[in-house]
């Protein structure tokens, strides 16, 4: 029996149905990564509700009319919300040294030596009382420093470590406001601290990649200058 | 007669397309890895607030979805409801017991728990009492999940 050849198959059609799919996918799918705001919750300790000095705290308010109040007295006009919220929180950062008693807090210049100094000493004493939880705390937060030290260039002001920013919000307050808060505060910190980046490394801090060892470590130094702390507290007791 | 005949118009050879399918498939296969289908709730009515000072959400799969809205099923009433990874939470402490569950199947407990993402899909006029009420189930000390991130439009 003569061999019969077997016919080419026609290819050609191949190309449409791949474009076919890839026009579909194209279509469905979307390249937008999706864009989130951060925040750590606290842990649940025994004692809820520990007194803090008015003047370490930068209160912000909102109750359930959604009117924004920072520190109990500046009423925040609607509409630029962000922007007066952020310009309160770079106050509360940065502010004059003449007047920062008994009205904010309190600003500390670190140096390298009085963090060498600490770890040492804390070192030991973590070592003779390995059960006391306080000094290796502390020795991890002057470990904190020290590193800042070195790479901010031996020393840095630090804003008291009893500082924090309270959120209070009411039940009923929509989450949109809230968000609104959260954007000011945000806002505020990433602009301080990409100065202060800038001022340093001539890059912004917004640009550094923490997967990188290098630029990690400035982002750590430059976080304990400008710390993100945050606290929302319990609903007001509809305080009208 | 010349050396180079006119007589006979010569044919220029086909381009040959057997290739291109090829290259198709290379771009098909390349959208088909990059992208991810558009998540999209459909049970919950949601409009998210937007917000100038943003970040980008990475790691996809190591975030637990929280979705609060109204419901987009009429049965289920016109309050805000919560839902968790789509199961709607019915009563207090699910959310913890949910959490309590994944963190003890062993090969979650070790690296994926330790950097798990609670990411907050809520609709912008939701009362943050709701929030706040989820919230302390994720600070209970048996699960302890507290990384929050909230998603938001980014404003321009």
């Amino acid at each position: 029996m003569a061999k019969r050849e077997i016919e080419e198959i026609n290819a050609s059609s191949m190309a449409d149905i791949a474009f076919l799919l890839l026009v579909f996918f194209l279509v469905t799918s979307t390249f937008l990564k999706e864009k989130v705001q951060d925040e750590r919750l606290p842990q649940k300790t025994e004692q809820e509700g520990v007194k803090l000095k008015p003047y370490n705290v930068l209160t912000i308010l909102a109750n359930k009319n959604d009117r924004i109040l920072v520190e109990d007295e500046f009423d925040i006009n609607e509409g630029s919300e962000v922007e007066e919220i952020a310009e309160y929180v770079t106050k509360f950062y940065i502010h004059p040294a003449s007047e920062s008693e008994d009205k904010w807090p309190a600003v500390y210049k670190i140096s390298q030596k009085q963090c060498e100094d600490s770890v040492a000493s804390l070192t030991i004493k973590s070592e003779q009382f390995p059960d006391n939880q306080n000094y290796s705390m502390d020795l991890k937060t002057w470990k904190k420093r020290l590193g800042a030290c070195q790479v901010l260039g031996g020393s840095y002001n630090e804003i008291s470590e009893k500082a924090v920013i309270g959120i209070t919000l009411d039940n009923s307050t929509k989450y949109e406001t809230y968000i609104k808060v959260l954007d000011g505060i945000l806002t505020a910190l990433t602009d301080m601290r990409n100065k202060l980046c800038q001022e340093k490394f001539q890059r912004d801090y917004t640009d550094l990649d923490a997967d990188i060892e290098e630029e990690k470590k400035i982002m750590d130094a430059i976080e304990m200058v400008y710390p993100k702390r945050i606290f929302k507290a319990k609903g007001i007791a509809s305080a009208e | 007669m010349s050396k180079f005949s006119k007589g006979k118009k010569r044919k220029d050879p086909a381009i040959s397309t057997a290739a291109l399918p090829d290259i198709v498939f290379m771009l098909l296969f390349f959208f088909m890895v990059t992208t991810k289908p558009k998540k999209d709730s459909s049970f919950v009515i949601l409009k998210e607030p937007q917000a100038f000072e943003t970040a980008e959400l990475e790691k996809n799969d190591k975030s637990i979805l929280y979705w609060i809205g109204k419901p987009k099923n009429p049965a289920l009433g016109d309050t805000y409801r919560v839902w968790v990874d789509d199961a709607l939470v019915e009563s207090q402490g699910q959310i913890t017991t949910y959490l309590y569950e994944l963190k003890q199947i062993p090969e979650y407990s070790e690296v994926w728990y330790s950097e798990v993402i609670n990411l907050f899909k809520v609709d912008g006029k939701a009362p943050m009492g709701l929030v706040r009420d989820v919230q302390e189930e994720l600070r209970d000390p048996s699960v302890e999940a507290l990384r929050v991130q909230y998603s938001v439009k980014e404003k321009k």
